[in-house]
């Protein structure tokens, strides 16, 4: 019985790992979502005002490209991912950064104001 | 059923889930609960980007589903990174909410605050536009009173001119010499009426005014002759000026007699000029 345990347990573990390696699809809704972001965290300034996340996501699309051509999908649709989320994160940092300083403005304007009219 | 059978259908998968179940999370796991915990813990995550910490939850729901089915390390890593990166990124949208409402109520403030500057400066200008017509209206007052002062003035003397009318702080004095009378007498030469005809007509042109005829010697002869004969002097002047219809009201008569000579009676020419009528009209 032992036997016929392992032997189940060998041939379902060569079941997973064969379906693991084999028909991983192509992510190109992934890298296209990648891109997008990107672009969008480029157009909001991040450039200016998040260049290190913005960095990050440049970098990863990169891998996911690369990984797109040497076909291992698996590792591009995880760049892919990393790049997107990154280049949100991109979007909302830089977007936060010219609040902040619109804040820090107005509130140098007002001082300014209030002591005019003192 | 056989063993075998009953094995492969039942048994083995529950024993794997059982075995994935009792290993311990990941660290990368354990990094994003704890990330996911503290975002969903601040209040202001939680008000101001509620949509984005729930993409960040089901992000980590993703990586929890992925490990308890046992997912290759790789895959649990990478989807735990995915939600601590979701979970950033709402903590940011949150701040960012944030310095947008603070820099609405900086504007407001800045809004209101230059409004009230400009109406301070409205009001400073329209006082100060108001003091300075005052000023200027005042300056005009001034001016009119001054001119109306000086035409006063020039007209007082004008009308006496030629009998040589002085202003001095008694009143206006004009002096009638001792000429318009016969030596010792009080009755008025002929002369001395067209000076008085003068006098009586600025009189009559000036109502508010009033005339005191004074009476003047030389030292000559006694006090009281002195005395008497100024007075009759000044009486007949004063009765003329009653005759051309001055009220009498208006006149008043005084003889000083020798009492106050203009010059020291030294010689015959200063007796003369002591020898006088003054009238002072006074009154302004």
């Amino acid at each position: 019985m032992l036997r016929t345990t392992l032997a189940c347990t060998a041939a379902l573990a060569v079941l997973v790992l064969g379906w693991a390696c084999a028909s991983v699809p192509a992510p190109r809704e992934e890298l296209a979502a990648a891109e997008e972001a990107v672009t969008r965290a480029e157009q909001e300034g991040a450039g200016q005002y998040a260049p290190l996340p913005l960095r990050k996501a440049e970098d990863d699309l990169e891998r996911a490209k690369e990984a797109m051509r040497e076909e291992r999908h698996r590792e591009a649709r995880r760049a892919a991912e990393r790049a997107e989320a990154q280049a949100e994160l991109a979007t909302a940092t830089a977007q936060r950064e010219r609040a902040q300083a619109m804040v820090a403005e107005l509130a140098r304007t007002l001082n300014a104001l209030e002591e005019d009219t003192r | 059923m056989t063993p075998a059978r009953w094995i492969a259908r039942g048994a083995l998968p529950a024993l794997l889930t059982a075995l994935a179940c009792a290993t311990p999370p990941p660290q990368s796991l354990e990094q994003a609960r704890a990330r996911y915990a503290e975002a969903a813990g601040d209040a202001s995550v939680r008000e101001n980007a509620s949509v984005e910490l729930y993409e960040a939850q089901q992000a980590l729901a993703r990586a929890e589903s992925s490990w308890k089915r046992d997912a290759e390390e790789a895959e649990i890593a990478h989807r735990s990174q995915l939600a601590e990166l979701r979970v950033g990124i709402a903590e940011q949208v949150a701040e960012r909410r944030a310095f947008e409402m603070r820099a609405e109520e900086l504007g407001s403030k800045r809004t209101a605050l230059r409004l009230a500057a400009r109406d301070a400066e409205i009001q400073s200008a329209e006082a100060t536009a108001v003091a300075e017509s005052l000023r200027a209206d005042a300056a005009a007052e001034q001016a009119a009173l001054a001119s109306q002062r000086a035409e006063e003035a020039e007209a007082k003397i004008a009308g006496l001119e030629e009998l040589a009318a002085r202003q001095t702080e008694r009143g206006i004095v004009v002096t009638l010499d001792d000429v318009l009378f016969a030596f010792g007498r009080a009755d008025l030469q002929a002369g001395a009426q067209r000076s008085l005809d003068r006098v009586a007509d600025f009189l009559e042109a000036h109502p508010e005014r009033t005339a005191t005829v004074e009476g003047h010697t030389d030292d000559v002869g006694s006090d009281a002759y002195n005395q008497q004969l100024s007075e009759r002097r000044a009486n007949a002047v004063a009765d003329y000026l009653r005759s051309r219809g001055i009220d009498d009201g208006r006149i008043d008569a005084i003889g000083f007699g020798e009492t106050r000579p203009l010059v020291a009676n030294e010689s015959a020419s200063a007796r003369q000029q002591n020898r006088r009528v003054e009238i002072v009209i006074g009154g302004s």
